[in-house]
């Protein structure tokens, strides 16, 4: 074959591309390794073009996983009271306290709930999180706009977590997973609501305490879901707040920031 | 403190031995990744396998993390999609998807506002795939999320392997170039 157009080229210069890319049969593949081992700038430029092509996998879809997925990742971890005993401290710090430390909880107001407005009661519906047989495929090769996605735990009062959300711009999905419990009343439930800035809250709807889901959000809520919101769980009755702001206590919090 | 501070913090913390942090990270990560096992295995069993896999290798590995060499959601990101690619070798090359859609140029339908809230370096290099020859860069999306060799793009495209392989590497050349003159 002729060169072509790939004559600015060195074979080598080619090689470390592909093989960061990952393009290369298994011959190609263990001669790049090689030289990897024993050529430290063909190493570098391997490096350089792995690191240029990383962002390319944030452009998959956000997927919720399932509910149970925590605890079995969880189980299959060193128990902590081995730690424990390794340490020569004299006693284990809470995990619990470790977030509720974090500068990252300041400043999240409680008080801003409590504000009344009126707006529409119920913006969205939930709706489960679409089949990945559905979503793989399709989001497949797409021209994807990677942007920075959006997460806020949902912390309770004394910091344990309630509630973990994440917003991925990029495909719209707004992931709600629960994290902890809050004992409700039969007629109870728990309503999500967003607060920017000094305007009142906004209700995002009525949230599935139980299970992780994925909930539609209608465009104008959309820009609202960037770093710097805060969002607010309120206590409800049955369907939802009846006036379109929080009625009953909030009893968690959080801030959405990029990650 | 963003929460790419607080992420990174989670996995130094992760890196002692905090499960806490761990759940941290997992919270605020899961939905991202098992949208990327997803994308690349196509199947939602083993994605989970996978990326139960991922989260046992982030707790095992979080000291090798090095926030001032990448975002800490492409460290975690680039996890699942390795663990995913070797996951799809071992099962050899059943479920090859057709390349048909990877020349579809449709972008996401995002507006201006979204755009601008891309992170520089996401903004750097969907810019430069953008600019150059579309089967080119659908075909090095596919590459990158699958771990498709040339014959296998090639044999989807319905080219012969030279002309998939003068595709990439010019398309790599062009995206190159790009990205060194933004």
């Amino acid at each position: 074959m002729s060169n072509g157009s790939d004559q600015d080229w060195t074979d080598r210069e080619a090689l470390a591309a592909e093989y960061a890319l990952g393009v290369l049969d298994a011959a190609e593949r263990r001669a790049a390794e090689d030289l990897v081992a024993s050529d430290a700038s063909f190493a570098a430029e391997v490096a350089r073009w792995r690191a240029e092509l990383a962002p390319i996998v944030e452009s998959a879809p956000a997927v919720s996983p399932p509910a149970d997925l925590w605890s079995r990742i969880d189980s299959q971890i060193a128990p902590p009271v081995a730690r424990a005993v390794e340490s020569a401290a004299p006693a284990a710090p809470a995990t619990a306290g470790l977030w509720a430390s974090l500068a990252f909880w300041r400043g999240l107001s409680f008080a801003t709930a409590g504000a009344a407005a009126v707006f529409a009661a119920l913006l969205v519906s939930p709706q489960n999180a679409p089949p990945p047989t559905a979503a793989a495929p399709e989001a497949g090769f797409q021209q994807t706009v990677t942007e920075p996605m959006a997460a806020a735990p949902i912390v309770m009062e004394g910091g344990s977590s309630l509630l973990a959300a994440s917003y991925d711009p990029s495909h719209r999905q707004f992931i709600v997973t629960p994290t902890g419990r809050y004992e409700l009343q039969p007629s109870q439930v728990l309503e999500l609501w967003i607060i920017v800035g000094d305007k009142a809250p906004r209700s995002l709807g009525v949230i599935d305490a139980a299970n992780p889901r994925a909930y539609a959000m209608p465009e104008d809520v959309r820009a609202d879901l960037a770093a710097g919101a805060t969002l607010a769980v309120s206590i409800e009755p049955t369907g939802g707040s009846p006036t379109g702001a929080p009625t009953g206590a909030v009893v968690a919090s959080g801030k959405l920031t990029q990650i | 403190m963003s929460g790419r501070d607080a992420l990174v913090e989670a996995i130094a913390r992760t890196a002692d031995g905090d499960r806490a942090a761990l759940k941290y990270v997992y919270e605020s990560t899961s939905a991202k990744l098992f949208g990327v096992c997803l994308r690349i295995l196509n199947d939602r069993g083993e994605a989970e396998d996978v990326l139960q896999d991922v989260y046992l290798t982030i707790w095992r590995k979080a000291a090798e993390f090095d926030p001032t060499r990448a975002s800490p959601i492409t460290w975690v990101a680039t996890i699942a999609r390795n663990r995913s690619i070797d996951r799809l070798r071992s099962r050899g090359s059943r479920d090859m998807r057709p390349l048909d859609e990877a020349f579809e140029v449709a972008d996401g339908g995002d507006g201006a506002d979204v755009m601008a809230e891309r992170s520089e370096e996401a903004k750097r290099l969907e810019a430069a795939l953008a600019s150059i020859d579309p089967r080119a860069a659908a075909a090095i999306r596919s590459a990158f999320f699958e771990g498709a060799t040339y014959q296998s793009l090639a044999a989807r495209a319905g080219v012969p392997e030279g002309t998939m392989k003068s595709w990439i590497r010019r398309g790599m050349m062009s995206l190159r170039t790009q990205l060194e003159a933004a």
